[in-house]
């Protein structure tokens, strides 16, 4: 199994931070906010691996810095460190000079200007956040917010777009019918479904998950899990999967991170972090966690 | 092929430690060794609470060993430490090599039986997808799983039923090592029968098996040695 992106001590800091944030922040003292200074650590020194058709779930209280570590992996949020790359992929040969000589890894994405950054993101990892109105335009019709994406990924054929747009619509159990409503007039399991539509547009290898089915009432959230299980098994995809939710990880995901105020504290296969708990946090997540 | 050894344990060693209960050490395992050849069916023998499961499961890496190794021959990268291989490689060898049946089938919400037992079949051994359920349909009819049931979801199933569909989603695709945690903990005498000779024909095919059974009887009918496992 290759790694396809590969994430290195990724550190997200709000405010300027003093000498003492290092030791008195951190899983270990309980906090991601400097007592001293009032800086937050929102994600420190975090290292991801990701590898082809795998899924990755990250777990951790509210706060723990699992929606950071994902919106710096997508570039919504500027690192303050660390380093991202990705193998050499077919969905990254149309950019140019993406790869240094000789190298199957990419130049450190986190360093690219914003351009190529976006571009790059656009052509490997597509994202669905926990709120739609994160990841769509909720009065543009729900073609339309494909079609964005497919535009900015260079299409031109409107035709070619509608096409695309009704076929992933119809995949995510969209009715066609509705292809032109707005996504403000749907549930939010539906909305839920638009997105992981836009986010699958490019057919990326890669798909990030942020909190999907929290909020959505248990019948629904079902049907977007089963789609995701499906999409997995059938596009191949590597997904990383943030959730407070341990049976969401335990469905979907072989191995598992587990964060507490900004650190990554533990992570192993799954089914291990779930019955062998080794860290006092995750020992008292599992322990949490309704039967 | 026989007397080749496949899993070599060494001073295996499991102690949880309960940070919840002021760090309380619980020592699971106290220095466990043995070997597995090639072709073999090995019972685990001991009292409740000896470690029988916690063997398996450290095999399996669901457990962290505290200290010991785990030798694996495997055929598609050598000789391999399971206490110290990384998750990636453990993720492999779940996918290729080993497999798992324990007495609680993890169902797989909204997935019907059929395709439960297809789905490894089909990725592991290579086969179409009509091909696979062809297999998971034959093996569910030997299992005396009701042909009504074979495309429900098993969470709507009996206990014994849904154990049925766990043996033959564990043995469909033929894993070379597999562990088995009491699979035959809630079928009847019947059902018991025929998933001893399902697990004889696997053998002979090639498979090796360690295994628990609740059933002393049921262990000495199947299986060539038992090891003993417990006590200080």
């Amino acid at each position: 199994m290759d790694v396809l992106l590969r994430a290195h001590g990724l550190t997200k800091r709000f405010g300027e931070g003093c000498p003492s944030c290092l030791d008195e922040t951190g899983a270990r003292v309980g906090t991601n906010r400097c007592p001293r200074c009032g800086a937050v650590w929102a994600v420190r020194d975090a290292s991801v691996e990701l590898r082809r058709e795998e899924a990755v779930g990250i777990v951790g209280e509210s706060g723990s810095g699992k929606s950071t570590l994902v919106r710096l992996l997508h570039f919504d949020l500027r690192a303050t460190a660390g380093w991202l790359e990705a193998a050499r992929i077919p969905a990254l040969e149309p950019i140019p000079d993406l790869y240094p000589k000789g190298s199957d890894w990419t130049r450190d994405l986190l360093s690219m200007d914003g351009f190529r950054q976006r571009r790059a993101r656009d052509l490997c990892m597509g994202i669905v956040y926990q709120h739609p109105h994160l990841g769509l335009r909720m009065g543009v019709s729900s073609g339309g917010n494909i079609a964005e994406r497919l535009l900015s990924a260079g299409w031109r054929s409107i035709g070619a777009m509608r096409g695309r747009a009704g076929g992933l619509l119809e995949r995510t159990e969209i009715p066609l019918s509705r292809m032109d409503e707005p996504p403000k007039v749907f549930s939010g399991g539906m909305q839920q479904r638009v997105q992981i539509a836009k986010a699958l547009s490019g057919d990326p290898p890669i798909l990030l998950l942020d909190e999907v089915t929290t909020g959505l009432d248990l019948s629904v959230q079902a049907r977007v899990l089963d789609l995701v299980r499906s999409l997995r098994d059938e596009l191949r995809l590597s997904m990383l999967v943030v959730s407070h939710d341990l049976g969401v990880v335990n469905l979907l995901c072989q191995r598992t991170l587990v964060m507490k105020n900004g650190e990554v504290v533990e992570s192993g296969l799954t089914d291990q972090i779930l019955q062998d708990p080794q860290h006092p946090y995750t020992q008292l997540l599992v322990s949490s966690q309704l039967q | 092929m026989r007397n080749e050894p496949l899993l070599s344990v060494e001073d295996l060693r499991k102690t949880f430690r309960l940070h919840m209960q002021g760090g309380l050490e619980v020592h699971a395992l106290r220095g466990v060794s043995f070997r597995v050849d090639r072709g073999e069916f090995v019972g685990l023998s001991g009292p409740s609470g000896a470690g029988k499961s916690t063997v398996l499961k450290v095999v399996h890496r669901t457990y962290l060993p505290t200290s010991g190794s785990v030798r694996f021959e495997s055929a598609a990268f050598g000789a391999i430490d399971l206490a110290a291989a990384s998750e990636a490689r453990v993720v492999e060898l779940r996918k290729r090599e080993i497999g798992y049946v324990s007495q609680f089938l993890r169902v797989i919400p909204r997935v019907g039986a059929r395709d439960l037992v297809a789905e490894p079949i089909q990725a592991r051994l290579g086969l179409s997808r009509e091909e696979a359920l062809d297999r998971a349909g034959r093996l569910l009819d030997r299992l005396r799983i009701p042909r009504a049931l074979r495309d429900a979801y098993p969470s709507t199933f009996s206990g014994g039923e849904q154990q049925r569909v766990n043996i033959a989603r564990a043995v469909g695709w033929k894993p070379a090592l597999l562990l088995l945690d009491e699979p035959t903990a809630s079928l009847d005498a019947g059902s018991c029968d025929i998933v001893l000779e399902i697990l004889r024909e696997l053998r002979d095919q090639g498979s090796t098996m360690l295994g628990i059974f609740h059933d002393p009887e049921l262990m000495g009918r199947i299986a060539d040695r038992t090891i003993p496992i417990g006590g200080d």
